[in-house]
């Protein structure tokens, strides 16, 4: 039952996954070359890229993988690398998230304030302006 | 009364309905204290009406919730110069009379609040609301080892050094029950007093049943990590 899976995957599927990953890649370093996509976070996106590229090249690192943390099915250890990084992503969203509404927020205290302060100013010396013409 | 020194903030958000005549009571029972109406992004005439009663307005370019408004209004006050403020809803369940309750009270403490539950009052109080504010109260009492009976109350007095925690300080989400433990874990003092309120007199209550669900989950899990975090936390 296991000779299934530990044989090699099929050129067809490493073909397609390779083009996959390719295909992200060109993608992503599309939206940072137009400016949509920081550099910093492409890191992390490179990151997963680079470890869906090695699994689909080489059938082997899977199997070494699955060995690593016991999985007996050695496809399901892509699933299950993929979706502690896509966990791990999303994390780093909120976190990311909270930092800007925080800052958001703080911005618009202020603009409200000084708006505020302006509007006063303007007021005393438009006082003053009229008291200077008389 | 002679406060001169006294900002009163109240945070309004679509509540044309009612803010007019709430500031007109303000002004007939605290005639000398400075009002600002902190206008939350309203969609409706608050901010006009406001105006027209002639009163300081700060107009938030968008809306931040009432954790927001009332730390641009804490700030507000800071920026100015005030002593001390009291924070007041502007849809009309909070008695005028009874600012220079938590005003005078403020002598030895940093926080007063008006509570409706210190002492029976008759404010119409569902079972659903008075088991949330018992679980809030114990959760209170358990993190911080202090009682506080009505931690969802808007109705609050500041002294000068709550001023200053709270413009830098002030929790975004449920900032009532939260800036009390964060205060409170910042040895602070709070001082409870039993305050009459009305229904509100106008205006949609903002708590939906599905809200009120989603609060009664939420609030207390935010006590607890308040709790825990660590003094000069940043705050979302």
């Amino acid at each position: 039952m296991n000779e299934i899976f530990t044989g090699p995957v099929s050129s067809q599927a490493k073909l397609v996954s390779i083009l996959g990953t390719l295909g992200l890649v060109i993608i992503i370093a599309w939206l940072i070359k137009k400016g949509h996509l920081r550099a910093g976070y492409s890191l992390l996106w490179f990151l997963l890229i680079g470890a869906m590229l090695v699994f689909s090249v080489s059938p082997t690192a899977l199997f070494v993988l699955s060995g690593l943390l016991g999985i007996y099915y050695p496809p399901a250890a892509i699933f299950a690398v993929l979706a502690v990084m896509l966990i791990l992503i999303s994390i780093h969203f909120s976190v990311v998230i909270t930092k800007h509404e925080r800052r958001i927020k703080r911005l618009g205290q202020e603009v409200a304030l000084l708006r505020k302060k302006l509007k006063g100013k303007r007021k005393s010396s438009r006082v003053l302006g009229s008291r200077q013409s008389h | 009364m002679h406060y001169n020194d006294t900002l009163i903030i109240i945070p309004a958000f679509n509540e044309e309905a009612t803010i007019s005549t709430v500031i007109k009571s303000i002004k007939r029972e605290c005639p000398r204290m400075a009002i600002v109406v902190v206008n939350d992004g309203s969609r409706d005439a608050t901010s006009e009406k406001a105006k027209n009663s002639n009163v300081e307005v700060i107009d938030l370019p968008f809306n931040l919730g009432i954790g927001g408004a009332v730390q641009t209004g804490l700030r507000y006050a800071m920026e100015n110069g005030f002593k001390k403020a009291v924070q007041l809803d502007a849809d009309g369940q909070h008695d005028p009379k009874q600012i220079s309750l938590l005003l005078k009270n403020l002598e030895g403490f940093d926080l007063t609040i008006g509570s409706r539950y210190l002492r029976k009052t008759k404010y119409p109080l569902s079972p659903l609301r008075k088991f949330g504010n018992n679980i809030f109260s114990f959760l209170i009492k358990m993190t911080c080892g202090e009682t506080i009976t009505d931690s969802t109350s808007g109705f609050r007095g500041f002294g000068p050094r709550a001023i200053s925690f709270f413009s830098d300080h002030y929790p975004a989400d449920f900032p009532e029950p939260r800036s009390i433990v964060t205060f409170l874990k910042n040895r602070y003092k709070i001082r409870e007093i039993s305050c009459e309120m009305k229904k509100r007199q106008g205006g949609v209550s903002s708590i939906t049943p599905l809200k009120a669900v989603y609060l009664m989950l939420s609030i207390p899990i935010a006590i607890l990590f308040e709790s825990v975090k660590v003094k000069e936390a940043r705050y979302e």
